[in-house]
């Protein structure tokens, strides 16, 4: 036990250090169940409203591709359908990021060396890293459960949906814990975690979608939240799956852990050239080859999941053959092929989304460079405050407008395939992906707002992305009003193919980002930096 | 030629600390200038007001006959900076920032990189997050060294280095020197000051306190006299321009002012004089002087040490 010792301080010490964020996710994620319940509870107030619902749902393939099927025709079925995946996302970004910000990233930066040199056991802070994650999952699921059950659902239910979001934590905790052995720099490997998320949610996208994969949504551990049927005879036996994936992850941190040196990874750093590239020559250039990984790794999910979104997409007007009724409904939402369409449409969003949040990130470059003391060193040369800020400024915007395309092109290659209508569809989605950048880029705008003026702030960032998506994710389910829902900058963007090309909007998103830029690049000028 | 910096009455607050509170401090050109002051006394802020990085809020500041803030980017064409805490990108090598560096100043000089790489004996092909903060500190020494600028400012450059890199530290200033370069050099080392320059600034909370050649500021703090007696030494007490008095039964020291020596010396050899020495102060003893620390002529023999304890926080305010 020698090797632990010390481990419950440090694991006090995490909770100190993560007290707030901690405190954010476990009362969103725990009190998000309940919230939706209690909405649906309003707004199908008879057993057969919620049945006509649930079965509304489940013919929509659209839906299935994004949140899974419906499991059982109750409340708590449509609770657990429409935010236990994204539910699962969020768990596991949020468990993977946590354990790697504790172990690589103290390591990389020395922190961890002074950590270790104090009497605590070898092997307490990745321990302590760890545990921290599992308790504030255990935390989610036990809030998220009491909510559901002060609502009144069965407790089976209740137990399980709590169950599936922390064990799903927990298998990510296992997950980032390997990572953040395998790379010496935090970054590559939150790049290996955030890809294993990636390819999880592929997997349960194509399982739950196409006929004859379902076994792919097996293999995925943000899948089995759905497969533990939570509120639809439970499959308690699913919950040793997560437990397995937890159990062997941690086991195999902890011997990598012991193989390698402090600081180290398994992969170790090569040597790299003894002289710059003749390109390498400006602060565009030094912005490109510190993000360039960076847009490489968004580009290929971007395309991937574009890819992915086309593929489904063709397979779907068979699907709600069946019912007259059905195609009647969705026919009046905008005639023929409007399912197809307003699938597309969404997963237009939701691609928008992740460009936003490579656009924020690419963004706080500016930040983590400053207060790294990078920025100083550059501005004392003959860089100006302002080539130095559009060099980050450029990877985020136009970096931005290029994944939408790439998700666009790929999405369009797959569909145009599977509807036999060929590269006709390129330009339409292509076109589709990029009515969404003007919102994008409000979003980057904000960021660069906050760099600007508030950069000790700057992090708001991402509550200001967060806010958006949840707004756009729930806002309708949750009964907010339009005033609210207004307040998403995707709520402003046209729905392309399902509605018409609308200008104004999007020159008027373009116009606020403009203004908001160019404000935040002024706070940037006049400011002291460091 | 004018000097190379003036400030004047420089002001510098963060929130409620007064960081600066009215600087001056003048660099000649072509001058090696010593920039003395423990941890916090308002250093770095100087130099990254020097640099454009922070505005000051009051007072003026000159660098190479410009205004530091808005004439920014002209004039750091002119100069190379070496701040004391060293982050480097982790995935780009040694050798590719010393040449991105040398770029984006728009001057360096390929034989004089291929040389300092030799002098310091660093590996440009190891990835920068591979590097101890010592490495650290010379890729961006080598880079600043190696362009052809006008002012070197350096803000602690050789924390991290070892004894055998200091001293070609020193060796490299004392030619950047002889080249006519002008170097500011912020250090805490004290040792290293009286090596490298012949005029000294110290700061203490934001203001400088004293400010001249090590060798002036010397005489006109007299010295210090120790003297083995015949006799325990009479009436020494209360002689004015006699201080840190210490007597140990018939051995004593003390600092004397230069108007002093003489009524001292009578009063010595009215009891008997058997051995005398006398020298002038160390620049530590000049320094801690100023900090209210412990000045006992007996710390002459502790010459050159390095000021504050070690592990005091490293930043600076700001």
């Amino acid at each position: 036990m020698d090797e632990l010792r010390g481990t419950g301080r440090l694991v006090a010490f995490v909770f100190r250090l993560e007290r707030r964020a901690f405190a954010i996710w476990v009362g969103v994620l725990g009190l998000m169940p309940a919230l939706v319940a209690s909405s649906f509870e309003a707004i199908y107030p008879t057993e057969a409203a919620v049945r006509e619902a649930a079965e509304a749902v489940t013919s929509n393939t659209a839906f299935a591709a994004l949140l899974g099927r419906v499991q059982s025709p109750t409340i708590g079925g449509l609770t657990a359908w429409r935010i236990g995946t994204v539910a699962a996302l969020f768990v596991a970004i949020f468990s993977a990021l946590t354990v790697i910000r504790h172990t690589r990233a103290e390591e990389e930066i020395g922190r961890g060396d002074l950590v270790r040199s104090m009497a605590v056991g070898r092997r307490a802070p990745l321990a302590a890293a760890v545990l921290a994650t599992l308790l504030a999952n255990a935390a989610i699921a036990l809030v998220a459960t009491l909510g559901l059950l002060a609502l009144g659902q069965p407790t089976p239910g209740a137990v399980a949906l709590g169950l599936a979001f922390g064990l799903t934590g927990w298998a990510f905790t296992g997950i980032g814990a390997v990572a953040a052995q395998l790379t010496d720099g935090a970054r590559a490997a939150r790049t290996i975690a955030m890809g294993v998320v990636g390819i999880a949610f592929l997997a349960r996208m194509l399982g739950d979608t196409v006929d004859g994969v379902a076994w792919a949504s097996w293999i995925s551990p943000i899948g089995w939240v759905q497969r533990l049927r939570p509120f639809a005879g439970e499959d308690w036996w699913v919950v040793a799956l997560p437990v397995a994936v937890t159990l062997a992850g941690l086991g195999a941190a902890a011997a990598l852990a012991a193989r390698r040196d402090t600081g180290a990874g398994v992969f170790a750093t090569r040597p790299g050239p003894a002289r710059a590239s003749e390109s390498l020559r400006t602060p565009a250039a030094l912005a490109w080859r510190l993000q360039r990984g960076l847009v490489l790794a968004w580009a290929i999910g971007m395309a991937v999941f574009g890819a992915v979104i086309g593929g489904i997409a063709p397979g779907m007007e068979d699907l709600v053959g069946g019912s007259e009724q059905m195609r009647e409904i969705l026919e009046r939402l905008g005639g023929p092929g409007a399912l197809v369409d307003a699938f597309l449409a969404g997963s237009m969003g939701n691609l928008a989304i992740a460009g936003a949040a490579f656009a924020v990130l690419a963004m706080l470059r500016l930040r983590s460079e400053e207060a790294a003391q990078q920025a100083e060193m550059i501005l004392a040369t003959t860089v100006s405050r302002s080539r130095w800020l559009s060099s980050h400024a450029a990877i985020s915007f136009l970096g931005s407008a290029l994944l939408m395309v790439v998700a666009g092109l790929a999405a369009g290659l797959t569909f145009g395939i599977g509807n036999g209508q060929g590269p006709g569809e390129v330009t339409s989605l292509v076109g589709a992906a990029l009515v969404q950048v003007p919102a994008i880029w409000t979003l980057a705008a904000v960021a660069l707002l906050l760099v600007g003026w508030l950069p000790e702030h700057s992090s708001w960032s991402w509550g200001v992305l967060a806010g958006t998506f949840l707004v756009t994710l729930l806002g309708a389910i949750l009964g907010l009003g339009q005033a609210v829902l207004n307040l998403s900058v995707f709520q402003h963007t046209p729905q392309l193919p399902v509605a018409d090309l609308a200008v104004l909007p999007l020159a008027i998103l373009a116009a606020l980002a403009a203004v908001l830029a160019i404000t935040g690049r002024r706070g940037l000028l006049v400011r002291d930096l460091g | 030629m004018g000097p190379a910096i003036v400030t004047s009455g420089l002001v510098k607050t963060f929130g409620t600390t007064r960081a600066l509170d009215g600087l001056d401090l003048e660099v000649e050109t072509g001058e090696v200038h010593g920039f003395l002051g423990p941890n916090g006394a308002g250093k770095t802020t100087t130099l990254r007001i020097l640099l454009g990085l922070l505005r000051a809020d009051g007072g003026t500041a000159s660098l190479l006959g410009g205004d530091p803030w808005s004439d920014a980017t002209e004039l750091h064409g002119r100069l190379a900076y070496v701040p004391g805490d060293v982050n480097l990108w982790p995935n780009l090598t040694g050798g590719e920032i010393i040449d991105l560096f040398g770029r984006l100043r728009g001057s360096h000089d390929e034989r004089k990189r291929a040389e300092l790489l030799e002098r310091f004996d660093l590996d440009p092909t190891k990835k920068a997050r591979t590097y101890s903060k010592g490495n650290r500190q010379k890729v961006v020494l080598i880079a600043a060294l190696t362009s052809n600028v006008e002012l070197l400012l350096l803000d602690e450059p050789t924390s991290g280095l070892d004894p055998l890199m200091e001293e070609e530290f020193r060796r490299c200033i004392r030619e950047e020197s002889g080249n006519g370069r002008t170097v500011l050099l912020a250090s805490h080392i004290l040792a290293e000051v009286e090596a490298l320059c012949e005029r000294v600034t110290i700061i203490r909370d934001g203001r400088a306190v004293e400010t001249g050649r090590i060798v002036d500021m010397r005489h006109l703090s007299g010295s210090i006299v120790s003297a083995e007696l015949a006799a325990p030494p009479r009436d020494l007490e209360g002689l004015v321009g006699v201080h840190d008095l210490e007597i140990d039964g018939t051995t004593m020291t003390c600092r004397v002012e230069p108007d002093a020596l003489d009524i001292l010396l009578r009063r010595l050899t009215d009891v008997g004089v058997v051995r005398l020495t006398s020298q002038p102060p160390s620049l530590e003893e000049l320094f801690l002087r100023h900090y209210g620390g412990e000045v006992g002529p007996s710390a002459a023999a502790r010459h050159g040490g390095e000021v504050g304890g070690s592990a005091a926080a490293r930043h600076e305010s700001g």
